[in-house]
This record gives C-alpha cells, structure tokens and sequence, in this order.
C-alpha cells in the first residue's frame, strides 16, 4: 500500500498542476491559458497552485522542463540500443516531439512572447539534441556515410524541417498528428540530404 | 539509475548518464560541466562562459545573445537564483 505522506501529497498536487498545465497549453496556447484554469482542471484552489509555483513562468519553466527530461530519456534509451547512427537518435527525438506535439507547436510558436528563461531553456534543450545528433554524425561521417556538415547548420536544418510541419500542421494533417502522419517521410528526406 | 532523468540544478542541463552528474555521482544535483574534480560548484562566470559556448557550438547562435540567454536561465536556477 502506498504510504501517503506529505511530501507525497505535495508531488502528486506538483504533478496533476503539471499536467493540468499541458494539456490546457496544448489546447489552447501557452499564452492564453489562466492560471485559474489550470488550477481549476488540476482540481486545486487557484491559491495552492502558487504555493507550488512562485510566478506563471515558474510553471510554464517546470512544463517545458517534462519535455526535456522525456527527451533526455529517449536519449538514454536510444544510448542503451549501444548504436552508433544518426537515424537513431532522430527517432528518438521524432517520439518525444510527438509525444508533446500540441505543446511543442504552441511553444514554439509563442517563444518569443514567453519569458527569458523559458526561451534560454527551450535553447538548451536543442543544444543537447544538436549535441547528441553530432555525436552519431560525427561517426558516421569518418566512415563516409553522412556528408561533412558543421554542427549548428546539421541541427539547424532538421529542426527547420521539423518545425515548418508543427507550426503549420493545421494544413498538412487537419486531422491527425503531423508528426505520426509524416515523420517517416521527413527522417527519410533527412537522411537523404546528409548522405555523400 | 532511475529511468526519468533530471535537471541540473545549475545550468538546467538534463542528466542522461551516470558520467553527466559531478563526480559521476547520481544523487549530485549538478551536471559534471559545473562542478570541479572534487564536486564543488563553480564560478558562475566560469558556467556563464560555458553554457554561453554551448549555444554557439550547438545552434551557431550570436555569441552575445547566447551569454544574455545563458544569464537569463542560470539566475533563476537553484544554485544562483538570490532568495527572496
């Protein structure tokens, strides 16, 4: 039986907050989302969700920072296979988008009306995709089978492929996740721009 | 090793690996880049410097602009945040 004590109680509250907050984000944007709302779905007085996040950005900060924890353990994940490749790691990265779609969408698209932190944060994350897709690359590209491409523009140019679909996945998948219906053709694509 | 990873709790990274966290230490609050041989924290200069350098290396990003994003994340992380 699971032993209910305070510092239990509190997390859980931290985590429905969290999760509240996701889902009211991917709904309806970062942005235009009230606190009372997210309180509200969380099932929790408007005034405890401040006693878990001292500001707005607080939360939006601890939102964005799930993604990066579930990228991270895609990552490790994707370590533990032990391979050595680059489509590998992109797959890894195409779950965890996925997995955030609405939110990652509304993220991005909303960056610049956001607070510093979060924006530094969002480029952190990206620093440890870039980081870890040059890792692979970097191996594949001393055996000759990736062309030579500098770090910034390798990850810059697959995250601009990744984001002009999730920013505008209204019209190419009205219906569906632009991710599920189309990440198999874009790390196709990918790779086949990078190949020698 | 717990499967869900954390966060830095100075520079934010997220800790993938047992040799990310200091001294390789899984119950370190801090990643290896922002500590020194023994464990402790660094200078938060010398992690300013290093996460600014981790923006430009990664996103090929304006060298100024990743030090204003690199101070505006790490003075509200736990290490450097001033308590009010």
């Amino acid at each position: 039986m699971k032993k209910f004590t305070r510092k239990t109680q509190k997390l859980e509250t931290r985590n429905k907050l969290v999760a509240a907050a996701i889902k009211l984000f991917s709904r309806n944007g970062i942005v235009s989302t009230s606190t009372e709302s997210i309180a509200k779905a969380a099932g929790v007085s408007h005034g405890t969700l401040f006693l878990h996040f001292r500001t707005r950005d607080d939360l939006v900060f601890a939102v964005i920072t799930r993604f990066g924890e579930h990228l991270c353990k895609a990552f490790k994940e994707h370590t533990e296979k032990n391979i050595k490749n680059l489509k590998g790691v992109l797959k890894a990265h195409l779950t965890v988008v996925e997995e955030f779609e609405d939110f990652y969408a509304h993220l991005v698209m909303e960056l610049a009306l956001l607070a510093p932190k979060i924006k530094s944060y969002f480029f952190i994350v990206q620093a440890t995709v870039s980081h870890r897709m040059f890792i692979h690359a970097e191996h594949e590209m001393k055996l000759g089978k990736i062309r030579k491409i500098k770090r910034p523009l390798l990850f810059n140019t697959w995250i601009s492929l990744l984001h002009y679909y999730l920013i505008n996945r209204e019209i190419f998948s009205p219906n569906q996740s632009v991710m599920s219906e189309k990440s198999k053709e874009l790390l196709e694509h990918f790779l086949h721009l990078v190949k020698p | 090793m717990d499967k869900n990873c954390i966060s830095c709790g100075s520079c934010g990274m997220p800790l993938e690996k047992t040799e990310d966290f200091a001294l390789g230490d899984t119950s370190s609050v801090y990643c290896k880049y922002c500590t020194d041989e023994q464990g402790q924290l660094l200078s938060f200069d010398t992690i300013l410097t290093g996460t600014t350098k981790f923006y430009v290396e990664s996103q090929g990003v304006n060298e100024e602009a990743a030090r204003k994003m690199a101070k505006a994340l790490l003075l509200d992380m736990p290490a450097w945040r001033v308590k009010s």
